[in-house]
């Protein structure tokens, strides 16, 4: 689980610390840097988990536009069994040649170093926490990301498959492509290749599969099934098997765009939750959108019920009154910014007490809050 | 009939959790479920509960095959004492309170509050004016809904000594019909 992260000069993040539970919902006003923190952690994700080069992910108009400063910092912990992980990266941009490096990276696990690396020379760590090789790195990379897994380095592996394990996506259903050529074991930010993550994940995980079709019996009345019917080489499509109205109760299948929006976006919903990883972390930018005011708490106290069970961690970034009614009360983090522009803050209670009588959204929605 | 069949309103999410748990296997899916908003932590769950009672007796009412599912803590009071000021709550809004025919509105008071019962329901000998911690993760509470329903429903015994109030909610349980 994901417990703190610290961005500094990073888009609208200055100085920037948030903590978080095993269930969170981001909220704030539009502008207040929710989705920012996503995008931080989805550099993180793809220099730590993918190799990415710095300037593959971010580019220096990523700098805080009121900040002087050329360094960007960047901090998370993260617990896997009780074990805590510190990493550190520090990136320099250089402005007038557009060009960034990573200057330092710093990995602890319980207080000890396993990695650390400065001006790209690195030292490595054995994991009995004993000194091991020093390398040169390349400073467009991150050391830790680069290094393959040994049999002297499962605590650093460890880290890297938690960072793998990042699911961040802000679902955009009219996006969704219906077919799949491949199988994708990432998922596009905004779901487009659903179909794809949908043929690689219902084969890692099968038994999710009879879960979720529970659950979208429940969601989309009539629904019976999803197939991935073959329609060209190594393509398929994704069918949604319907019951007819017919006394036989044969199924009719339709293809993800003869479906509505609101369906396509069920179909994925319940499938990152029955089909991720085991102990994935879901980062979900505004998921109730499109969703039926009906569907939206079954959706949220499913995630409830999953998070500590099959998935270690749900972040929810909503504006939706159903999810902060139901979830911010226990799990909200306010974000706030004091006047246009100024760094991002959070809170982890309104700044002005609830009014007795008026819902939390109620209070949201008439500026109360603040 | 279609739509939700429980309304829950109850003072905080790890009362949700809980009940959520025990009613899935009283086979009642999320769909049947809809919890009421639920208060701020900081602020005062037994008053927000208490202030929209009323009007929600009066809604359940008017809905056929629909249950009204009432958590509120009796604190260091009694549940008599919370049943009185539910009641006092309706006649205070023109709602004539809870009777014989309201057998789809359940009252369900922990004494002194839910880290009672659930303390209980680990197996602990419990004191209903004492204070249990809460549980590290509001998810932590399926083993103690399984117990609640294996007692409550399936051998229709809780374990002695149990608390009053947890015999009182049982009675309430037994009236969902499933």
């Amino acid at each position: 689980m994901l417990t703190r992260v610290y961005i500094d000069n990073f888009l609208c993040l200055v100085n920037f610390e948030l903590e978080l539970d095993e269930t969170n919902v981001l909220l704030g006003p539009n502008g207040c840097g929710k989705t920012s923190v996503l995008r931080a952690l989805s550099v993180l994700q793809q220099l730590i988990a993918r190799s990415a080069r710095i300037d593959e992910v971010m580019s220096t108009d990523d700098l805080t536009r009121w900040q002087s400063r050329n360094e960007q910092r960047f901090e998370i912990n993260l617990t896997i069994q009780d074990n805590i992980y510190h990493y550190t990266l520090v990136a320099e941009h250089d402005r007038d040649r557009r060009r960034m490096r990573i200057i330092k990276e710093l990995l602890t696990h319980n207080d000890h170093p396993i990695f650390d690396s400065k001006d790209s020379n690195a030292q490595l760590y054995h994991d009995d926490y004993t000194e091991g090789p020093m390398y040169r790195f390349d400073w467009s990379r991150s050391g830790v990301g680069v290094l393959d897994a040994r049999r002297d380095n499962e605590k650093l592996t460890e880290f890297k498959r938690a960072i793998a394990r990042f699911i961040i996506v802000s679902p955009c259903p009219p996006l969704f492509q219906g077919e799949a050529r491949n199988e994708d074991d990432v998922l596009d930010l905004h779901m487009k290749n659903f179909v794809s993550w949908y043929r690689h994940a219902s084969q890692e995980n099968m038994g999710g599969i009879l879960t979720l079709f529970e659950d979208l019996r429940d969601a989309m009345p009539g629904f019976d099934s999803i197939n991935l019917i073959e329609s060209g080489e190594n393509t398929r499509t994704m069918k949604a098997r319907f019951h007819g109205g017919d006394e036989d109760r044969k199924t009719i299948p339709f293809r993800l765009n003869e479906i509505s929006d609101g369906q396509r976006l069920l179909v994925a919903l319940y499938s990152l939750i029955h089909l991720s990883p085991s102990q994935a972390l879901l980062f979900l930018d505004e998921p109730d959108n499109y969703l039926a005011l009906r569907e939206v708490q079954p959706f949220l106290a499913k995630i409830d019920e999953q998070c500590g069970d099959t998935l270690a961690q749900a972040v929810i970034l909503s504006h939706h009154p159903v999810t902060i009614d139901y979830m911010a009360g226990a799990s909200g983090r306010w974000f706030y910014r004091d006047g246009g522009i100024s760094p991002v803050r959070v809170r982890s209670e309104p700044e002005q007490e609830v009014i007795d009588g008026l819902s939390l959204s109620e209070m949201v929605g008439r500026g109360w809050e603040r | 009939m279609s739509g939700v069949k429980i309304v829950l309103l109850c003072e905080d999410k790890q009362t949700d959790s809980f009940v959520r748990r025990f009613l899935k296997l009283r086979k009642f899916k999320p769909h049947d479920i809809k919890t009421l908003p639920l208060p701020h932590s900081s602020g005062s769950g037994e008053q927000w509960v208490r202030k929209r009672y009323p009007e929600e007796l009066k809604v359940i009412r008017r809905r056929e095959n629909a249950y009204l599912i009432v958590v509120i803590d009796a604190d260091t009071g009694d549940t008599a004492d919370r049943h009185q000021q539910l009641e006092t709550e309706c006649r205070e809004n023109g709602v004539s309170p809870r009777d014989h025919k309201d057998a789809n509105v359940l009252h369900i008071i922990p004494r002194r509050n839910i880290e009672t019962w659930l303390a209980y329901l680990d197996g602990m000998d419990i004191d209903e004016s004492k204070d249990y911690p809460k549980l590290e993760r509001e998810g932590d509470c399926e083993t103690h809904a399984k117990s609640l329903y294996n007692m409550c429903h399936r051998d229709q015994k809780l374990r002695e000594p149990a608390p009053d109030s947890l015999q009182e909610a049982c009675r309430e349980y037994r009236k969902l019909q499933r």
